[in-house]
């Protein structure tokens, strides 16, 4: 990475005359990953600030998620329907069932976020594995994964989801986050072959080569670190999407089976006219959250891209 | 001296390919018919201009070019092929310092995992055999044992082609191709790194084949040198041959190019290049065939051989 080299702090203070500095006293160090993006992250008030209440509500989802008995969030209470925000202990009021919707969100979170990062893991690494055989191998082998993945992305992929979804007999949280995997790992496989074909191309990989290490070798202990850095970047950002995919599929009644709470059947609630119109407390809440969270995320993923570029820095 | 690696009519080309369906429609010749042969323990020096194809012969000889046709003969086999290579562990032998030395370390490695990467392929050493070994090659190179734990970044050009060459001579090697190892450090980082090289290659008896296009550079380094130009050999001798008495108008050109700090003959200097240059532009045809390549080489004296053309076999005077 083209990070600009900074002399030591502790020697740029010491005078020294030309005689007295040899070699092994100059400490010639680029600052360190996590001190660019500190520095990046002091740089936007903005993203600080998302990155606080991201962690914020991560930690609390998924503490708070496993105090949750699974009775709250299934048992109908056709008594308590509708309660405002405040009434009998319900900080955010209940639904339609009469189940307290603070319980539900927390919950709904916990599922649609496990899916989203669920999601991402299968894209990384599956994107990681064909983005490195593309890129390092090249020639015919690249010719075909590439026309595969240009066949795969033009495919609407929505429709097929929900095709999917719908002629899956057995279905559940694992069988959706199958199905929402197999279209998440075209644009990582793109963005890391060409990373990888820049990377080939140095002398360290030829150097590995006459080590004597194998090709497998050479793509991931040699190369993969040298991608850490897009890798973070793309995961983070994929992480929003992903989290955008699975709440659309819930809200459409396609995604996660009926019993297990998402943040896409919560708002769904708005697509009964009173509800959307008189009953708001039922669905903002849940819509609020996927804001802040995917916003937030972008944001972050904002500053990462630019800690890791060193022409998009601010600071 | 025992013949270390026989080249035979080395051809290495690349495809050119264009049109609408992308087919091959005409080749690179990067190298075309070389043959030579590297004894143990000597250096050579492989020298030409931009382009002439001699880090496309450095790499075919190390195993990174594919080679289209002829012969790489080590022990008695052809190690052109990668299989064949990697069963007689090749690359143990023969091993490569790369011209960039920033590029050639990985930045997310430590010198010790760089240094140790070959030395955990073709040697079985434990961690503190394989520790003490890095050890004792960073002393060969002339740096400190704190170095193991610091990145390439942290190093100087000197310090990091030292590097480089400690990694390349650590499952002691009995060839080393140097691709213009010191072209991209300063001049007296250059003088530091090859008179390194140069005790290196005394102590531990390693061939060096040394390719440059610095021709003050060869001189200081190597013992028989080769010219290359268009991805032929005009001419190959000893030292004392290419430098004393060249026979091909390339070389020729190419001695009369070295830049001289005489400032007293600087006008005779300057009247004998364009004399060099002229006789160049003359006799051109001469030396080369229809297609503008060299001739194949002919002995004119045990060590010496010259590209002449055919008709005029050895009598260039």
């Amino acid at each position: 990475m083209a990070e600009k080299p900074e002399v030591n702090e502790a020697m740029a203070g010491v005078p020294k005359t030309p005689q007295e500095i040899n070699e092994q006293d100059v400490v010639v160090s680029a600052p360190s990953t996590l001190k660019t993006v500190i520095r990046e992250f002091k740089q936007d008030k903005v993203a600080t600030v998302a990155l606080i209440l991201l962690i914020v509500l991560f930690v609390v989802v998924a503490v708070w998620s496993f105090f949750i008995p699974n009775s709250k969030v299934t048992d109908v209470n056709i008594m308590d329907q509708y309660l405002q925000m405040g009434t009998s202990g319900h900080i955010l009021g209940t639904d339609e069932q009469g189940r307290d919707l603070l319980l539900m969100l927390i919950a709904s979170a916990k599922n649609s976020l496990f899916i989203a990062l669920m999601i991402t893991i299968i894209g990384q690494v599956f994107g990681i594995i064909f983005g490195m055989i593309t890129g390092y191998f090249g020639g015919i082998v690249d010719t075909i994964i590439m026309r595969i993945i240009d066949f795969w992305t033009v495919l609407p992929f929505m429709m097929i989801i929900i095709v999917l979804v719908s002629i899956v007999s057995k279905y559940n949280i694992w069988t959706l986050i199958g199905i929402i995997g197999l279209f998440s790992w075209q644009g990582t496989t793109r963005l890391i072959r060409s990373k990888v074909l820049s990377e080939s191309d140095r002398d360290y990989v030829r150097a590995s080569k006459t080590s004597g290490s194998s090709n497998v070798m050479i793509m991931f202990r040699e190369v993969l670190p040298n991608l850490s850095s897009i890798i973070i970047v793309d995961s983070t950002l994929t992480f929003a999407g992903n989290i955008g995919i699975e709440t659309t599929l819930s809200f459409l009644g396609f995604g996660l089976p009926n019993g297990t709470p998402s943040l896409g059947t919560m708002i769904s609630a708005a697509t009964d006219p009173t509800v959307l119109v008189s009953k708001a407390y039922v669905w903002v809440p849940a819509a609020v959250f996927i804001i802040v969270i995917t916003v937030g995320i972008s944001f972050v993923g904002q500053v990462l891209r630019r800690a890791f570029d060193a022409r998009q820095r601010l600071g | 001296m025992s013949v270390l690696i026989e080249i035979k009519d080395l051809k290495v080309h690349y495809p050119i390919r264009s049109g609408f369906w992308n087919r091959v429609t005409d080749h690179v010749y990067a190298a075309d018919g070389v043959s030579f042969e590297i004894e143990a323990g000597k250096t050579y020096g492989l020298v030409g201009e931009s382009g002439s194809g001699k880090s496309t012969i450095g790499k075919a000889i190390v195993g990174l070019e594919k080679v289209t046709s002829g012969q790489i003969l080590y022990k008695g086999q052809d190690v052109s092929k990668a299989s064949v290579r990697r069963h007689m562990k090749y690359n143990k032998d023969v091993q490569m310092i790369f011209q960039d030395s920033l590029s050639s370390l990985n930045p997310k490695k430590t010198i010790y995992e760089i240094i140790a990467e070959p030395i955990r392929n073709f040697e079985n050493l434990d961690k503190s055999a394989e520790k003490q070994r890095i050890i004792e090659l960073l002393e060969i190179v002339g740096l400190s044992s704190n170095a193991m734990y610091q990145y390439p970044h942290q190093f100087s050009g000197g310090q990091r082609q030292r590097i480089g060459i400690a990694r390349a001579i650590s499952t002691n090697p009995k060839l080393i191709i140097a691709d213009e190892p010191v072209s991209a450090l300063d001049l007296s980082i250059q003088a530091q790194v090859l008179n390194f090289m140069k005790k290196i290659q005394r102590e531990l008896g390693i061939s060096f084949l040394f390719i440059s296009h610095d021709l003050g550079v060869v001189r200081h380094m190597t013992e028989n040198i080769a010219i290359m130009h268009l991805g032929r050999f005009v001419e190959l001798g000893t030292r004392e041959d290419i430098y004393n008495n060249p026979q091909h108008i390339y070389t020729k050109r190419l001695l009369s190019a070295i830049p001289q700090i005489d400032i007293a003959n600087r006008d005779a200097n300057k009247a004998q290049r364009a004399a060099i240059e002229a006789q160049y532009q003359a006799e051109r045809q001469n030396f080369y065939d229809a297609d503008g390549l060299a001739y194949p080489m002919h002995k004119i004296t045990a060590s010496h051989w010259v590209s002449t053309p055919p008709t005029e076999k050895g009598a260039t005077k």
